[in-house]
C-alpha cells in the first residue's frame, strides 16, 4: 500500500486547522514541536525560555492561519513565527543565556561497532567541533546550527532568524571559515 | 572544498550525536493556550461590539446597512426611517429613546458615572438624560432663535455623549452611500462632521427585543476628554462647530 506524501498529509492538516479543527491542529503541533523547540533552543540559548517560546508561537500561529496561503509550505512559515518569540523573550531577558549542548558518548546506532579507540577518537572529535561552535560568535552558531544540527533549509533558516536568504548563505559561509580555523590545531594536532 | 566536505560532514556527524535537551510535550498547553486566546479575542470582540453601538447610537442617521453578531445581540443599522417624520407621540426622551431623565446635569453625570461636557454657548440644557447599554448622557435643547427646531419641532439641538473614542475605521462601514464624511478638529480632538446622509434609526435587539432612535439632522462627532460627543441640530458645519468650540 502506497501512503499519502507527507506535504499532502500536512497541507490536509494545516486546511483541516484553518477551518477550527482543534485535533488537527494538535497533529501539527506534535509533528513540530521538536524542530520549534529546538530551533527556539539555539536562538535563546535556554530551555524553559524556548519551551515558553515555542509554546506562545504555537498559539500564535493557530491565531494566524486565516492568514495562511493555502498550499504554501508550512514549516517556514511556522518557523518565522517561532523565530520571532524566540529573539522577543532573547531580548526580555537582556542577555543570552550560554548555549549548552552536549554530545553522546555512547555508539551511535546504526554505523559498524568502531573499535574502543577509533569511538574514543570519535567522541572527542565532535566535542572538539562542538567547543569551536561555541566559540564562533552567536551570529555564526545560530546560522550553522539551523543548518546543520537541525538540518533546515536556507529558506527556513532565514525564516528562523529573520534575516534573508542571502545573508544565510554569506554568514554561513563565514562561520564554516571561522570553523575550519578553528579546528585547524585539532585536525592536525 | 575538501576540507569543506570534511567539516560538513563532521557537523551532520555531530547533528546525530548532540544531546538536546528534551522535548517538552507542548500540546496540552498549546491547547489551554488556545482556549484562553479565544476566551480573550470574545471579550474584545464584545467591547468592540459595544463600541460599534456606542458609534451607532452617536452617528445616528449616517448609518448604513450593516450587522454586527455577538452571542445572540444583534446591531443593525439600515438606511431609511419608517416613516420621513415623526409619528411616536410622548415627551422627547421616551420618542427619541434618551433613557431616564434627570432633574438636572449633576444628577445624569452620577448615573454616567463621567464627567458631561455642556456647550457654553447654549447654557444650561433644558432636559438631560441618560441610558445605558450602550452608555449615553444626553443634552435637550428647546428650539430659540439661535437654534432653529430640528424635523422634531420640540428639540433644536441634541448633545450626546459617551465614554469611548472614534477614529475614521469606527465609520466605515457605517456610512450610507452619498454621507459625506469630512474631519476636523474640536478642542483639539480629531473628529467629523458628516452631512448628505439619508436618515436612518438604528435596530438593537437583545433577546428578541428591540428599540430605534429617530435620527433627523448632519452631526459633528469628535473625542473630547475620553468622551466621544455629538451634536445633532439644524445648524450648519461652521456654526455647529462654533457651538462644540464651547464645550467644557
Amino acid at each position: 500500500m502506497v501512503g499519502r506524501p507527507l506535504d499532502e498529509i500536512e497541507d490536509t492538516l494545516v486546511e483541516r486547522a484553518r477551518r477550527g479543527d482543534a485535533d488537527a491542529y494538535e497533529e501539527l503541533v506534535r509533528r513540530y514541536t521538536e524542530m520549534a523547540f529546538r530551533a527556539a533552543y539555539l536562538v535563546t540559548g535556554s530551555a524553559p525560555d524556548a519551551e515558553e517560546a515555542a509554546q506562545d508561537a504555537f498559539v500564535k500561529a493557530f491565531r494566524a492561519l486565516s492568514r495562511f496561503r493555502a498550499g504554501a509550505p508550512f514549516r517556514p512559515w511556522l518557523l518565522r513565527i517561532v523565530g520571532n518569540e524566540a529573539r522577543n523573550r532573547r531580548r526580555a531577558a537582556s542577555r543570552r543565556a550560554a548555549l549548552e549542548l552536549r554530545v553522546a558518548d555512547g555508539i551511535r546506532a546504526g554505523g559498524a561497532a568502531p573499535s574502543p579507540e577509533a569511538a574514543a577518537e570519535a567522541a572527542e572529535e565532535r566535542r572538539a567541533l562542538l567547543r569551536a561552535l561555541v566559540m564562533v560568535g552567536d551570529d555564526h552558531r545560530e546560522v550553522v546550527g539551523c543548518r546543520y544540527l537541525l538540518e533546515l533549509s536556507v529558506e527556513e533558516t532565514a525564516a528562523t532568524l529573520g534575516i534573508p536568504e542571502g545573508t544565510v548563505k554569506s554568514r554561513l559561509a563565514r562561520a564554516l571559515a571561522h570553523l575550519r580555523e578553528l579546528m585547524e590545531p585539532v585536525r592536525h594536532g | 572544498m575538501a576540507d569543506l566536505e570534511r567539516l560538513e560532514a563532521r557537523l551532520a556527524d555531530l547533528a546525530s550525536a548532540i544531546e538536546w535537551p528534551r522535548t517538552p510535550d507542548l500540546r496540552p498547553a498549546v491547547r489551554s493556550g488556545i482556549v484562553l486566546s479565544r476566551r480573550r479575542r470574545r471579550r474584545q470582540l464584545r467591547l468592540l461590539v459595544i463600541a460599534a453601538a456606542l458609534a451607532v447610537v452617536l452617528i445616528g442617521g449616517a448609518a448604513a446597512a450593516a450587522y454586527i453578531e455577538l452571542r445572540g445581540a444583534t446591531v443593525q443599522t439600515v438606511p431609511t426611517l419608517p416613516s420621513p417624520a415623526p409619528t411616536v407621540s410622548g415627551p422627547i426622551g421616551s420618542r427619541l429613546d434618551l433613557g431616564a431623565r434627570y432633574t438636572s446635569v449633576g444628577a445624569a453625570e452620577r448615573a454616567a458615572g463621567f464627567r458631561a461636557l455642556v456647550p457654553t454657548s447654549l447654557g444650561q440644557p433644558d432636559e438631560v438624560y441618560f441610558r445605558s447599554s450602550p452608555d449615553v448622557l444626553t443634552l435637550v435643547y428647546h428650539p430659540r432663535a439661535d437654534l432653529p427646531a430640528t424635523s422634531d419641532p420640540e428639540v433644536g439641538a441634541l448633545v450626546m455623549m459617551a465614554r469611548a473614542s472614534v477614529d475614521r475605521s469606527s465609520f466605515g462601514k457605517l456610512i450610507a452611500p452619498g454621507a459625506r464624511l469630512q474631519p476636523v478638529t474640536v478642542n483639539g480632538g480629531g473628529g467629523f462632521w458628516i452631512s448628505g446622509a439619508p436618515h436612518g434609526f438604528f435596530f438593537y435587539t437583545s433577546g428578541g427585543g428591540g428599540d430605534q432612535f429617530r435620527l433627523a439632522s448632519d452631526v459633528l462627532i469628535w473625542n473630547q476628554a475620553g468622551l466621544v460627543v455629538r451634536i445633532e441640530s439644524a445648524l450648519d458645519e461652521p456654526r455647529t462647530l462654533a457651538v462644540a468650540g464651547t464645550m467644557r
